[in-house]
């Protein structure tokens, strides 16, 4: 697989709107998620040479590479900052009333429901891109994805 | 469920956002990328994938044409004369009735059939199962005239009554599955030898002769052989001749799934 110039604009311009949103709505603060954008994005071109298309697509392997970054974050003492829609205020356009609902429900699921609806609705991701990011089967993140919509269902 | 699918899409779809500085960041970041003309690692094929799917498309290619044995064989025909050897089976599935001849008439229908049964039996345990056809031959007032047994084959010469030997034949022959049994009956009219012995004058001697002959009759003489089958063996019976090139296909998508699902994601460090 070649990456010219042209090819790496393309990718960015695709897959920047979904990797910032979900950063940002992962850490809850702009400016972090901008260094991580960036972190994540420099650590992709560095190891550009080594990523191998084995059925794995870019966009997956950049948003693994993202999650990695958030929990190299976190490992370093710096500890997940709970959402609080008075303090962070992330939303670039106001707030519809079915978006305040879907954050409402979102802030009530677990962490491991709201990563894997994040990594659905805002990364977009095919189930098989989800599994190899959390490395496990597409199976296994079907049944999951379904489990967690029971679940925010419950909170509506 | 399909409401909150549907408020989870455009949720999703609203915190999509670039960075405010996103044209900046986009150049400043990708002109540091280094030799973005370079080319990636090579994509791995899956080369065990394709050796054994290969393989399995020459075995199949070359593979000889495999012929299944007859099941069951039968074969009736008539004795010419009483001097003439026993005939050996005829390997004709339908029940033939070869043409009288001249020498016997028409006229005399009569049937005196001097039963032959024959077993080739494939098995795992030839030392059990033999001992099960010695019980069997036994229990159905029969006479074991010669055994020969080998941890890998056997061989039993026995001789039963004809009015049992329908019986017997169909407990000897439900021991094993279908495949891995054969049968070959033989039927003999020893039609000859009464009309000789019939025109020779009726002595004590003669009476003698006839109950003999009548005896030989009432007998069915057999052999049943018995031989170790290997599980290979098996698989070419029961699944066909094309098992290898089919288990190597399975392999070759086997192989190539599991490939894709260890298939993981390797973080820059």
């Amino acid at each position: 697989m070649q990456f010219s110039r042209e090819s790496l604009e393309k990718l960015w311009d695709e897959t920047t709107p979904k990797l910032f949103g979900y950063l940002v709505n992962t850490l809850h603060d702009k400016a972090l998620a901008e260094d991580i954008f960036q972190s994540t994005w420099t650590k992709t071109l560095d190891a550009l040479p080594l990523y191998q298309d084995r059925g794995i697509p870019f966009s997956a392997w950049l948003f693994a590479i993202a999650r990695n970054e958030c929990k190299l974050y976190w490992r370093k003492g710096n500890h997940e900052v709970v959402f609080d829609a008075q303090e962070h205020d992330v939303a670039t356009e106001p707030a519809g009333q079915d978006s305040l609902l879907a954050e409402q429900i979102m802030s009530r699921l677990p962490e491991d429901d709201r990563e894997l609806l994040r990594l659905r609705y805002i990364a977009d991701l095919p189930m098989n891109d989800i599994a190899k990011i959390l490395q496990t089967n597409s199976v296994a993140v079907r049944v999951r994805i379904h489990r967690a919509l029971k679940r925010a269902h419950q909170h509506v | 469920m399909s409401n909150i699918n549907n408020l989870l899409t455009n949720w999703g779809k609203s915190q999509r956002q670039a960075p405010h500085n996103n044209e900046v960041l986009k150049n400043a970041i990708l002109q540091q990328a280094p030799e973005l003309s370079g080319s990636t690692a090579q994509r791995r094929l899956p080369w065990l994938s394709f050796a054994l799917a290969g393989f399995a498309v020459l075995v199949l290619i070359f593979q000889p044409v495999f012929e299944e044995p007859e099941a069951t064989m039968l074969a009736v025909r008539t004795q010419k004369s009483a001097n003439e050897s026993v005939a050996k089976p005829q390997y004709d599935r339908s029940l033939s009735y070869p043409a009288y001849t001249n020498e016997i008439p028409i006229t005399d229908d009569r049937e005196f059939l001097k039963m032959n049964y024959r077993t080739d039996i494939r098995t795992r345990n030839v030392s059990e199962m033999s001992r099960r056809i010695q019980t069997i031959i036994h229990g159905h007032d029969g006479r074991i005239d010669s055994l020969q047994v080998s941890p890998k084959n056997a061989q039993i010469q026995f001789a039963i009554p004809a009015n049992k030997f329908e019986v017997f034949r169909s407990e000897i022959e439900s021991l094993t599955k279908g495949k891995l049994i054969s049968v070959n009956i033989n039927a003999q009219n020893l039609l000859t030898q009464k009309q000789q012995i019939e025109s020779q004058p009726q002595t004590y001697e003669r009476d003698a002769i006839d109950r003999t002959f009548m005896g030989n009759i009432a007998t069915v003489n057999g052999t049943i052989n018995l031989r170790f089958v290997s599980i290979w063996e098996v698989l070419e019976l029961y699944v066909g001749p094309y098992w290898l090139p089919i288990l190597l296909g399975i392999a070759a998508v086997l192989t190539y799934l599991n490939r894709a699902r260890t298939s993981r994601i390797v973080l820059p460090v």
